[in-house]
C-alpha cells in the first residue's frame, strides 16, 4: 500500500465521489414520497456493484437508525477489487454484481435483470432479491417537489415557486423552438447551408419513381427472358421431332 | 526543528521522560497534559476540524472506511474515537448482528461522542467505553477491526499501545492507524508548517479561544513517527502485511496491518 501522489489523488477523488453519491441517494431518499419505504425490505443488505470498465467496486449499504423517525440510510463505500474467494463467501444479504458501465441504465428494469444475465452482460452472485429491489429503489422513486419545498417555504411559497418554474419551463420551451425554427431558417433562407424540405420531398419522390421505372423494366427484362428460354426449348424439341421423322 | 526531533527521539531512550509536543515532560503527567488539551477542545473539535483541515479529513476517514474491509456482524473497536465520526459509519456497517465499541482516554471526548450519535439515532450496537489504548479493558482476540484516528500521536508510550491493539485484535483482523504524518514534498511541507506554526493557534485563538491547544497539536503532529518508522513498530510488536498509503501528499498516512 506504499503509495505514491497519483494514487493519493484517486483514493481522494473515490472518497469525494463516494461521498457525493451517498449525499445524493440519502437526499433523493429523504426528500422523495416512497423512498423510506422502498428501502425499508433492504434494511442491513448490501449490494455490491463493480464496474468494469473503471475498475471500481462499489458498496451499497442500507440499514436504519433508531430514531423514533426509523430513518433508513444508505452508505456507499468504495471497497478494493474483491476476488473469487472474497465473491463466495457472500453472507446471505449480500449480492454482487458485475457490469458494464453503459449497461448501467438497464439495471432500472427489473425484468431485464434475468435477460442480462443469460447475454452475459451482467455477472451475478448472491440474492438476487436485494438487486431487484435495489433496482426497485431506483425505478420507483418519486418526488413531490411542492409538499418538499412547503417544508422550507411554506405552501404558499412552494405553489407560487412551482407555478413560475412551470412557466418558465414552458417560457423556455417556446423559446427553443423559436430558435430551432430561426436556426433552420437562416439555414435554408440566409445561408442555403441545408436542403428545404420540399425539395427532400421532390427528390424522394424522383427516387422513388425511378425505383418503380426500374422494378419494371426489371419485370420486363424478367418476362423477355423467360420467353426467350420458352421459345429456345420449344424451337430445340420442334428439331429433334424433325430429325426423328426424316430417319424414320 | 531538527534539533527537537533529536532532542525527542533521545528522550525516548529516557524510561521517565516523553514529549508533549516539543516540550518534554514526565510520562507520568502526559496523560494529564493530553487530556487538559482535549477537555479544552472538545465542544468544538468537529468544528475546528472542519476549519482547519477546511473539511478534508472528512475524505481522509471515508478513505480509512473504504479500507476497513468490515461486515455486518463483526466487532469494531474505534479507538480514540473522540467525537465518532468512524464509529457512526461503521455501527451502521455491521449492522445490529455487529458491535462497535467507541473508546476514548477523554471523558470530555467521549460525552460529546455519545451525545452526538445518540442524537443521530445510532444506539443499541454501539458502548462507549473510557479507556487507555496502552492497557486496553477487552479480553484477547476480540475485534475484527480496530481503528485509531488522530489518536496515536497523543498516546504517550505507542509501543505499548499498539501491543495492546494487537492484543485485542482477533486472528485475521486488522488495525487500521490515521495519523499526521510526514509531507512527501519539501514544499508542501514548508507550506504545512507555516499554516501549522503560524495559522492554526491563531484558528484556534479565534473560534476556540484556546491558542495553546492548538499549538500543542501541531507540534504533537511534528513529534509523530515518520510513516516508515510508525510501519517498523507495527512489525515490532507483531503485525504482519503491514503497508501505509500517503493521503495530502503525506500530511496524513493511513496504516494497515493484519494479525495472523
Amino acid at each position: 500500500m506504499r503509495s505514491n501522489s497519483s494514487s493519493s489523488a484517486i483514493s481522494g477523488i473515490s472518497s469525494l465521489l463516494g461521498s457525493l453519491i451517498e449525499t445524493s441517494v440519502n437526499q433523493a431518499i429523504r426528500v422523495s414520497v416512497n423512498g423510506q419505504d422502498l428501502i425499508e425490505p433492504l434494511e442491513d443488505k448490501r449490494c455490491i456493484l463493480f464496474i468494469q470498465e473503471l475498475e471500481q467496486t462499489l458498496a451499497f449499504q442500507f440499514s436504519n437508525t433508531i430514531s423514533p423517525q426509523k430513518t433508513h440510510y444508505v452508505d456507499v463505500l468504495f471497497l478494493s477489487p474483491l476476488d473469487q474467494n472474497d465473491i463466495s463467501s457472500l453472507s446471505q444479504n449480500e449480492c454482487y454484481v458485475s457490469i458494464s458501465l453503459f449497461a448501467l441504465s438497464e439495471l432500472k428494469d427489473t425484468s431485464k435483470l434475468t435477460k442480462l444475465i443469460k447475454e452475459d452482460k451482467l455477472d451475478f452472485y448472491g440474492d438476487l432479491g436485494i438487486l431487484q429491489k435495489v433496482s426497485k429503489v431506483f425505478s420507483s422513486i418519486e418526488f413531490d417537489l411542492e409538499e418538499t419545498l412547503s417544508a422550507y417555504i411554506g405552501d404558499a411559497g412552494a405553489y407560487n415557486v412551482l407555478e413560475k418554474s412551470k412557466a418558465f419551463g414552458e417560457f423556455a420551451q417556446k423559446q427553443h423552438q423559436l430558435f430551432m425554427q430561426t436556426l433552420s431558417d437562416a439555414a435554408l433562407e440566409e445561408k442555403p447551408i441545408a436542403v428545404r424540405p420540399i425539395m427532400v420531398a421532390n427528390f424522394v419522390d424522383e427516387v422513388r419513381a425511378l425505383k418503380t421505372d426500374a422494378e419494371r423494366l426489371e419485370a420486363k427484362l424478367n418476362r423477355y427472358l423467360e420467353r426467350t428460354c420458352k421459345d429456345r426449348e420449344v424451337g430445340k424439341s420442334e428439331e429433334s421431332q424433325g430429325t426423328r421423322s426424316r430417319k424414320s | 526543528m531538527k534539533h527537537q526531533q533529536a532532542q525527542a527521539e533521545s528522550g525516548e531512550k529516557d524510561d521517565n521522560i516523553t514529549d508533549f509536543g516539543f516540550k518534554k515532560v514526565n510520562k507520568s503527567e502526559k496523560a494529564n497534559m493530553v487530556a487538559d488539551v482535549f477537555h479544552s477542545v472538545a465542544a468544538k473539535y468537529d468544528v475546528m476540524n472542519d476549519v482547519m483541515s477546511i473539511g478534508i479529513h472528512r475524505m481522509w476517514k471515508r478513505y480509512t472506511i473504504d479500507c476497513s474491509g468490515v461486515k455486518a456482524g463483526q466487532r469494531v473497536l474505534d479507538l480514540a474515537g473522540g467525537t465518532g465520526d468512524l464509529a457512526a459509519k461503521f455501527s451502521r456497517i455491521v449492522s445490529k448482528t455487529g458491535q462497535v465499541i467507541l473508546a476514548d482516554i477523554n471523558h470530555s471526548m467521549l460525552m460529546v461522542g455519545k451525545e452526538k450519535l445518540t442524537n443521530m439515532g445510532i444506539v443499541g450496537n454501539i458502548d462507549y467505553v473510557q479507556a487507555n489504548a496502552e492497557a486496553l479493558p477487552f479480553p484477547d482476540n476480540h475485534f475484527d477491526l480496530i481503528t485509531i484516528a488522530f489518536g496515536l500521536r497523543n498516546v504517550t508510550d505507542k509501543s505499548a499501545a499498539l501491543a495492546s491493539m494487537f492484543r485485542v485484535l482477533k486472528p485475521g483482523g486488522r488495525l487500521l492507524v490515521l495519523e499526521f504524518s510526514k509531507p512527501t514534498s519539501e514544499v508542501l511541507s514548508k507550506v504545512y508548517d507555516a499554516y501549522s506554526f503560524h495559522v492554526l493557534p491563531r484558528m484556534g485563538k479565534l473560534i476556540a479561544n484556546d491558542e495553546e491547544s492548538y499549538r500543542y497539536l501541531a507540534e504533537s503532529i511534528r513529534m509523530h513517527p515518520d510513516q516508515a518508522t510508525l510501519e517498523q513498530m507495527m512489525q515490532d510488536v507483531g503485525f504482519e502485511q503491514t503497508s501505509y498509503h500517503n493521503l495530502s501528499g503525506g500530511i496524513v498516512a493511513l496504516h494497515r496491518g493484519f494479525k495472523f
